[in-house]
């Protein structure tokens, strides 16, 4: 297939926008008419291509549910729900709580603030923006062509306020990491891709992929999604305060000699597998980098015991590179481990200290690929339940940052190996993140969009 | 944790299937067997494992006790046992049933779709794939995990 045509796939997909806001509008739909109006009032404002040929005007996107195609009538007519249902692969079911470690307080039963379910969301609009002018005005835009559409706006916080994220001090994360260093490299322009970069179809909906089936896979419905891709919208809860207080706890257990204040960033480098500026343990043990901070291009053949870089440590679970998988997740996943593409931003102010004050911050992130199951889902499940590799003595372990201690049989125990052959084990006592909301969307192409709100024109 | 499954597969009545349900049942302790037992015990996610014929002869039957998704656990299977699963779906639908449904998608579907809920109610209150309560299914070593209970054994 030939080169992907930008101009329909919406700039989400393509790249992480550089605007220091985001907000995201969710939306529940009344009657197929008027969520189709909505979405053609929209239609000539959603952004495509690279975002970051875009400049500093707002970008736009628009995300659909499987209950949203459906209230949209998406697939009226190509054969209804039954066979679109046959078509899809688990994009069509709610969000699965054990494959996402979704227990005690990240349990759906408590998502969204408990003011609505995922199965309510239908329509999610993406807005990113430069400022905070820009952002009342194409909130203003969006809201007015909801009400138009007498749409339901969906909204999880007291105050009113949509899900609002805003950099953070450039691309700090609320624990203080620098975050946006590690992005899959896609050939967007060749089925078979050249340079190391990943192939396009392990994120776009119909062009091959040689890691994964991706669904749906036969016509009418692989065209409607061709050019889409499927996205988890997931708002996480950040306990900054409980985090801190576990450093200051634990840091001199694991480094006595240090100073209070650099035995905490050791441990909170050991928890991630960089230093808070970006520098890779892999690539440097000992101390920050900052001219290392950005590099990408290491694995962990050399380390082996998790003595430079924790085995379970954050971006070691989340993407073990050059590790060994165990012999099953080697015949399930031949191309390595899996990838997902991530956007995202924090939401809610900065705290510092260990005095929790209320207030909810953490991440939106959207995490996109072509198959929720290998992709999305596997990724969750080994951040659960580090037991994919051979490399873990201990198989229930979970990673440290986004491990949920009431996931039945995993172990809050997280050891970091030393070089003289030692190893300190910590407990965490709490989840230092929490699920607030997951939202299961197809991020259609303009074509998609197009023939969605007007089926008779497309 | 460990979830039940209870796939129950019909098998169709012609000559050639029920010829076919003989030669599995003759070849299964010299040839089935063994590759699952190597699959099974590859995977420690499986905790216990049975295939029975119904006595009517109308059900070929998979019983298992495993961690983890139904997701993982449908995919596993279907990669590491195709031969198996291969026989078990031409007696269910035909020869050329096997192409149809050796992909992620409808081999996931069809494992949800013949798949019988147990009486009662997990202890867990853990879901099925559609999101309703499991049965019941009697844990002696609570949500252990079969990675967990190995290790104790030594």
């Amino acid at each position: 297939m030939g080169p992907l045509i930008r101009d329909n796939v919406q700039s989400l997909l393509l790249g992480a926008s550089l605007h220091p806001i985001t907000r995201h509008l969710l939306f529940q739909v009344k009657t197929k008419e008027t969520g189709r109006q909505f979405l053609s009032d929209l239609l000539p404002s959603v952004s495509s291509g690279d975002p970051a040929a875009l400049g500093t005007a707002p970008l736009l996107n628009i995300s659909l549910s499987w209950n949203g195609l459906l209230a949209l009538g998406a697939f009226d007519a190509m054969g209804g729900e039954a066979a679109a249902a046959d078509a899809f692969y688990l994009f069509n079911q709610p969000p699965l709580a054990e494959s996402l470690r979704a227990f005690g307080a990240s349990a759906p039963a408590n998502w969204w603030n408990k003011r609505f379910e995922s199965t309510d969301i239908h329509i999610i609009v993406h807005v990113s923006v430069s400022d905070e002018d820009d952002l009342r005005d194409v909130t203003t835009r969006v809201s007015a062509a909801a009400q138009r559409a007498e749409l339901r706006e969906l909204v999880t916080s007291a105050n009113g306020e949509p899900i609002t994220g805003r950099a953070v001090d450039g691309f700090r994360l609320h624990f203080g990491y620098r975050d946006g260093i590690s992005h899959a490299p896609v050939d967007w322009d060749h089925d078979v891709p050249t340079g190391g970069a990943l192939p396009r179809g392990d994120f776009v909906l119909g062009y091959p992929s040689p890691n994964y089936s991706t669904y749906p896979d036969k016509p009418p419905f692989s065209d409607f999604a061709r050019d889409g891709s499927l996205m988890a919208f997931m708002v996480l809860y950040q306990d900054v305060a409980g985090f801190n207080r576990f450093l200051r706890e634990n840091a001199p257990k694991l480094a006595p000699t240090l100073p209070q204040a650099d035995a905490e960033e050791y441990l909170a480098a050991k928890m991630m597998g960089r230093w808070r500026d970006g520098t890779p343990l892999a690539i440097s043990p000992e101390r920050a980098d900052g001219t290392e901070a950005l590099r990408d291009d290491f694995g962990y053949a050399d380390d082996p015991h998790g003595i430079k870089c924790p085995l379970a440590a954050h971006i070691r679970v989340a993407n073990a590179r050059d590790q060994p998988l165990n012999s099953v997740n080697q015949r399930l996943f031949p191309g390595g481990y899996p990838r997902i593409l991530r956007r995202g931003m924090p939401y809610g102010p900065l705290l510092t200290g260990e005095q929790d004050d209320g207030v909810d911050r953490g991440l939106v992130g959207m995490f996109l690929c072509a198959n929720l199951n290998k992709q999305f889902y596997t990724i969750m499940r080994w951040l659960g339940r580090t037991d994919f590799s051979p490399v873990f003595p201990d198989q229930v372990g979970q990673d440290p940052l986004l491990g949920n201690g009431s996931f039945p049989g995993a172990s809050s125990d997280f050891s970091i190996a030393s070089a003289d052959g030692t190893s300190t084990t910590l407990t965490r006592v709490t989840d230092f993140v929490r699920i607030r909301g997951v939202a299961l969307q197809l991020l259609p192409s303009l074509a998609a969009l197009r023939k969605v709100a007007a089926p008779g024109q497309a | 944790m460990a979830h039940a499954l209870n796939l129950f597969v019909p098998i169709r009545q012609d000559a050639d299937s029920q010829k076919l349900l003989a030669e599995i049942e003759a070849d299964f302790a010299t040839r089935d067997q063994a590759l699952i037992e190597k699959a099974a015990r590859d995977s420690q996610i499986l905790h216990f494992l049975r295939v029975l014929i119904s006595p009517d002869r109308k059900y070929f039957v998979v019983l298992t006790e495993y961690d983890g998704s139904h997701e993982e656990y449908a995919e596993f299977f279907r990669v590491n046992l195709p031969d198996l699963f291969k026989q078990i779906f031409t007696l269910a639908n035909g020869p050329e049933a096997w192409d149809q449904v050796n992909n992620e998608r409808a081999f996931y579907a069809a494992s949800k779709s013949l798949q019988i809920r147990s009486l009662g109610n997990s202890v867990y209150d853990e879901k099925d794939p559609s999101g309703q309560t499991e049965g019941y299914l009697f844990h002696a070593y609570g949500p252990r995990t079969v990675k967990q209970i190995l290790p104790l054994l030594k």
